[in-house]
């Protein structure tokens, strides 16, 4: 036994077996390390520092001026309805999807990631057609009756909505078709057969073993609205600012480094925080309920 | 209550699953749906549930006609094959499941998934979610779920394809004494023909959509309708021949082989011609070598599988067959010693070739 406790995996020493996976894992490290981890580390240091040494001066510029909390708050509204309405939209088409027994439906399933394919850059030129006061959603809505004048999209926030949850649906869909898949039919049959009609079936079985999914895909969704840049700032322009163009404007366009990684900083530990809630809130109510 | 199909159909685009299949099940029995896979078994089955709508044909169970009724109306106790247990639920949330939706209250809810989880020794594991139960223990709370609810029937996809050979035979016989103490009418889908033999009333073989014969386990083992199920259930000899006269029910067969047998058939079968006479390894006895009216074997293996022994031998022309004997005959075989083997007349079927 304590020989082969020494002589570790198919006799080779057990710190040899052990380097392995550190081995793998290395080169993912760096790269994080090197591109990721510093950057961000001298980020924080730029925020919190001025010529004179540490400093919270910039952050106390944020929170004095409503301008930014209101940059902020409109930020996490974007995020909030873009994931909103990716969930209502996409929890059916992927359902759908991963339920049908066609053959098209693998087809279908490549059909809605296709904006991912198109530049964010074309897709956006793409909804300036579509959004100007002259464009095809004015006219659309004018000879509906269902607006008296022009109506303009582009440049307002509602179109940077529209815009991001178009871009994002597939990534919703691609994660939630994964977690259906996963769920085993029969369990929908089985509940139906005690009687649960197909919704309620589909309620405490389904969407129920989702839910780790669902919030996975939602959090996929919010954390790349809310710091999306491309696209608030060619659909959205200076009127629809947030969080990502601010950093732009701050750092490219006022040259102020230190106020920008302040933004950074913030809009960071804020999706953070968000992300971390919102996990422990689940799982707390998964811990709660596997304990009747 | 009666379980009735009549003219059952589902056809996929030009692909039949079910051709119009009609069986009527007897309060209280258990029937087995048997045949290999892909021959419409499972279907039927999930027909009956209510979870695939049949193309045509009707399904009434008691006087009530159910074709229409959605699933989860249907009143019917169901074990999957994977189980389906709830995975997020314990064992005894996933028996109170059926309960729940029924509306009944806690204090009964609670007593009668109490006596369920007694009846079939789950005590102790009530609490523990499906992925800490055994496949055993798994398979007793699915069955647990399904005859809580008080179902008027009981349908089994496969119940016990995934339990291991030893355990099958006792959760069978355990099954079929819930079912009788129910007095559940039950659909039994299997493709293990012992597993079928061993539990169900009557036993229904099918193949490629269509009903091939419905009958008690020795109705079709003794007198199987056509070629197929005498393949499918149990061990088979097959060796051709021509008919050279008609008796009343008995024909004369002439085999290849070199003898001349009396056979009776299901099919209607004429002189002169060809035909496929069917010897099950019991239906032939061993004699010296060279005694008339006896074929010659060289014995080729001896598979000793406790109460019988099968003798695996070789004929003349190359054809390889099997019959059975008692251990103690057995020990008198050798490999490679000639062995005269008698057909037993009374036991021939005989099927157009």
């Amino acid at each position: 036994m304590t020989q082969a406790a020494q002589s570790g995996v198919n006799g080779r020493p057990l710190w040899r077996s052990a380097l392995v996976p550190v081995l793998l894992f290395a080169p993912c490290v760096l790269v994080y390390a090197i591109f990721f981890i510093w950057p961000q580390a001298s980020l924080l240091g730029l925020s919190a520092s001025d010529k004179a040494g540490l400093t919270l001066d910039h952050y106390g510029r944020f929170a004095g001026d409503s301008y930014y909390w209101d940059i902020l708050g409109r930020t996490l509204g974007l995020g909030l309805a873009v994931t909103v309405i990716t969930l209502l939209l996409g929890l059916p088409t992927a359902y759908v999807l991963a339920r049908s027994q066609s053959r098209w439906a693998g087809f279908l399933l490549l059909l809605t990631t296709f904006p991912l394919l198109v530049s964010a850059v074309v897709r956006s030129f793409g909804w300036m057609v579509l959004f100007f006061k002259d464009g095809l959603v004015s006219k659309a809505l004018q000879s509906l009756g269902l607006a008296s004048g022009p109506v303009q999209t582009m440049y307002t926030m509602p179109g940077v909505i529209i815009a991001l949850a178009q871009v994002l649906l597939p990534l919703m869909v691609l994660t939630l078709h994964g977690v259906f898949k996963s769920i085993d039919r029969d369990l929908e049959y089985a509940a139906m057969s005690l009687g649960a009609r197909p919704s309620v079936a589909l309620w405490l079985v389904t969407l129920r073993l989702a839910r780790g999914g669902i919030v996975a895909g939602s959090l996929l969704v919010f954390s790349l609205a809310i710091s999306a840049f491309a696209t608030p700032s060619l659909v959205g322009g200076a009127r629809a600012n947030v969080m990502a163009t601010a950093i732009y404007e701050q750092t490219v366009e006022l040259l102020d480094w230190p106020f920008g990684a302040t933004l950074a900083t913030i809009l960071l530990v804020t999706v953070l925080g968000l992300s971390l809630a919102y996990g422990a809130l689940i799982e707390g109510r998964e811990k709660m309920e596997a304990r009747p | 209550m009666d379980i009735v199909l009549r003219q059952l159909r589902k056809t996929y685009g030009s692909a039949v699953a079910v051709a119009d299949l009609s069986v009527t099940i007897p309060q209280g029995k258990m029937l087995a749906l048997l045949g290999p896979s892909g021959c419409g078994k499972t279907t039927t089955l999930r027909m009956v549930a209510g979870f695939i709508e049949p193309s045509a044909g009707s399904i009434h169970v008691g006087d009530r006609d159910i074709t229409a009724l959605p699933a989860h109306k249907r009143d019917t106790g169901l074990v999957f094959q994977s189980y389906a247990l709830f995975p997020h639920l314990s064992a005894a949330e996933n028996i109170a499941f059926g309960l729940r939706r029924r509306g009944v209250a806690k204090a009964e809810r609670e007593q009668r998934v109490a006596a369920m989880i007694g009846k079939l020794k789950l005590s102790g594991l009530a609490d523990r979610l499906p992925r800490q139960l055994s496949g055993g223990q798994q398979q007793r709370v699915a069955v647990a779920r399904a005859l809580v609810i008080n179902p008027s029937i009981l349908l089994l996809d496969e119940p016990f394809s995934n339990l291991d050979a030893k355990l099958r035979e006792g959760t069978g016989l355990e099954l079929s004494r819930l079912q009788q103490e129910y007095g559940l009418t039950s659909i039994f889908v299997t493709h293990d023909q012992s597993e079928a033999m061993s539990i169900a009333d009557v036993i229904a073989v099918m193949k490629d959509g269509e009903l091939q014969q419905i009958g008690s386990a020795s109705e079709i083992y003794e007198n199987p309708a056509n070629r197929f199920v005498a393949e499918f259930i149990g061990r088979a000899n097959f060796l051709p021949g021509r008919i050279v006269a008609k008796d009343g029910q008995s024909l004369e067969v002439a085999l290849d082989a070199g003898v001349t047998v009396l056979a009776q058939s299901a099919e209607t079968l004429q002189p002169v011609g060809r035909a496929i006479a069917l010897l099950r390894p019991e239906a032939i006895v061993l004699v010296e070598p060279g005694t008339p009216q006896t074929l010659t074997g060289r014995v080729e293996a001896v598979s000793y599988q406790g109460a019988t022994v099968y003798i695996h031998m070789c004929l003349a022309d190359g054809t390889l067959i099997t019959c059975s004997a008692t251990p103690e005959a057995s020990r008198r075989v050798t490999v490679g010693e000639r062995i005269g083997l008698l057909p037993v007349a009374q036991r021939i079927r005989l099927f157009a070739e």
